[in-house]
């Protein structure tokens, strides 16, 4: 039903309908804040990334010839934005307290759970960009190995070893209290 | 739950953002709808039309322009008014020459190219006999129904008109309807002989000269 809606108002959008580009926009908003998010890692710089996306999918619409789903499109072009904000953050200074956060010392369970939600960043700032990218699409987008090698333009082989070797990475990272290091692949 | 389960459910849950707030998400979406021109069909007619207004008054403009008659002949249909304007006398599509415009002091003799038979050159025309020779050629391609003698090929006069068309003194042409067409020479001079019918019956025969460009009517 979603996908019939989109595809409707994708239609609508390629010919100039602004209402329908904004209806659009605004279905898929979260989508793509949430990968600019988890890529970029910062919120604000994501919330610039986000636009970034929003504009080029308003721009771009009229040019989407359907050959891909346009969820797949989205994401691409939302991982493109991404990427072009961590381009552009690298130039710019950051202050210290963005770089790290000590979670040392957490205790309850709720603590855990926000730290671990605030330490997230942090594990997936220390991720190489390329598993970074992997293992948000899979795990946060949830789009399969064949539809992220469509968003990444790589073998389905390397989108798999990028994400296997990224959840390994971010277990590390995470003090492996969440994330099972040894876990491969759930398509296994 | 197996453990991959739990794993997968575990990290999705650490990689769970919370929606953008609706203040921002309106921000977002208006931001990015507003880079996008509205579409203005509107505009591109628009453009087009006065493009192809611009192209029909060019085209009309080069049409009506006078001096060359091959134009001319391909815009049978045009209006009296611009063949007034343009100084050209309107002709029918068989060659004959309507009355002068009103105010137009200059009678001029017109006809359509290809249309007015060439009887032929003839030589020196200071020479009596010649031009007894060129009157009665034109006499005779120029008949009643305008057709050649038995046995004599009539030629289209379409080059001496087209010639004759440039000739600016060609207003002082008799008014009427050029009958037939010849060339020849007057002391040595290069002439179109331009036999002229007009509208009460009689004929002309006249010279046409050029550097410079007069009219003088043949003995």
């Amino acid at each position: 039903m979603r996908d019939d809606d989109d595809a409707a108002l994708v239609a609508r959008a390629s010919a100039g309908d602004r209402r329908a580009l904004e209806l659009l926009l605004d279905r898929h908003a979260d989508r793509i804040h949430a990968v600019c998010r988890r890529i970029v890692t910062h919120p604000e710089d994501a919330l610039d990334a986000t636009q970034e996306a929003m504009i080029a999918v308003a721009r771009g619409i009229t040019r989407f010839d359907g050959r891909a789903a346009f969820t797949t499109w989205l994401h691409r072009v939302a991982t493109n934005a991404a990427l072009d904000e961590l381009r552009r953050a690298r130039r710019r200074p950051r202050p210290v307290e963005d770089r790290a956060i000590d979670h040392a010392g957490a205790g309850s369970a709720i603590e855990d759970r926000v730290t671990a939600r605030i330490d997230v960043d942090g594990a997936l700032r220390a991720l190489p960009e390329d598993f970074r990218v992997a293992v948000v699409l899979r795990d946060l987008c949830d789009l399969d190995y064949a539809e992220i090698a469509d968003v990444l333009d790589v073998p389905a082989g390397t989108v798999r070893s990028r994400i296997a070797r990224g959840r390994a990475a971010l277990a590390e990272h995470l003090g492996n209290r969440t994330v099972p290091a040894n876990r491969q692949s759930d398509d296994d | 739950m197996t453990e991959h389960d739990a794993g997968e459910e575990s990290i999705r849950a650490l990689l769970a953002v919370e929606p953008l707030d609706e203040v921002a998400r309106r921000r977002l979406v208006t931001t990015a709808v507003r880079t996008t021109r509205p579409s203005r069909p509107g505009r591109w007619i628009a453009i087009a039309a006065a493009v192809v207004v611009v192209l029909v008054v060019l085209g009309a403009v080069v049409l009506a322009s006078p001096g060359d008659d091959r134009r001319q002949a391909a815009t049978p249909a045009r209006t009296p008014a611009a063949e007034q304007q343009s100084g050209i006398a309107p002709v029918s599509p068989s060659g004959s020459l309507a009355a002068p415009a009103a105010g137009n002091s200059s009678p001029r003799a017109s006809a359509a190219p290809g249309s007015v038979p060439d009887a032929g050159e003839f030589g020196d025309l200071s020479d009596p006999a010649n031009l007894a020779q060129l009157r009665a050629a034109l006499t005779a391609v120029a008949g009643p129904d305008t057709t050649a003698p038995f046995g004599t090929t009539l030629r289209d006069g379409h080059t001496l008109m087209t010639a004759l068309a440039t000739r600016p003194c060609r207003g002082s042409l008799p008014a009427g309807t050029i009958a037939a067409v010849a060339s020849g020479t007057i002391d040595g001079r290069r002439v179109i002989v331009v036999l002229t019918t007009t509208s009460d019956g009689d004929r002309s025969i006249d010279a046409v000269f050029s550097d410079p460009c007069t009219v003088r009517p043949l003995p």
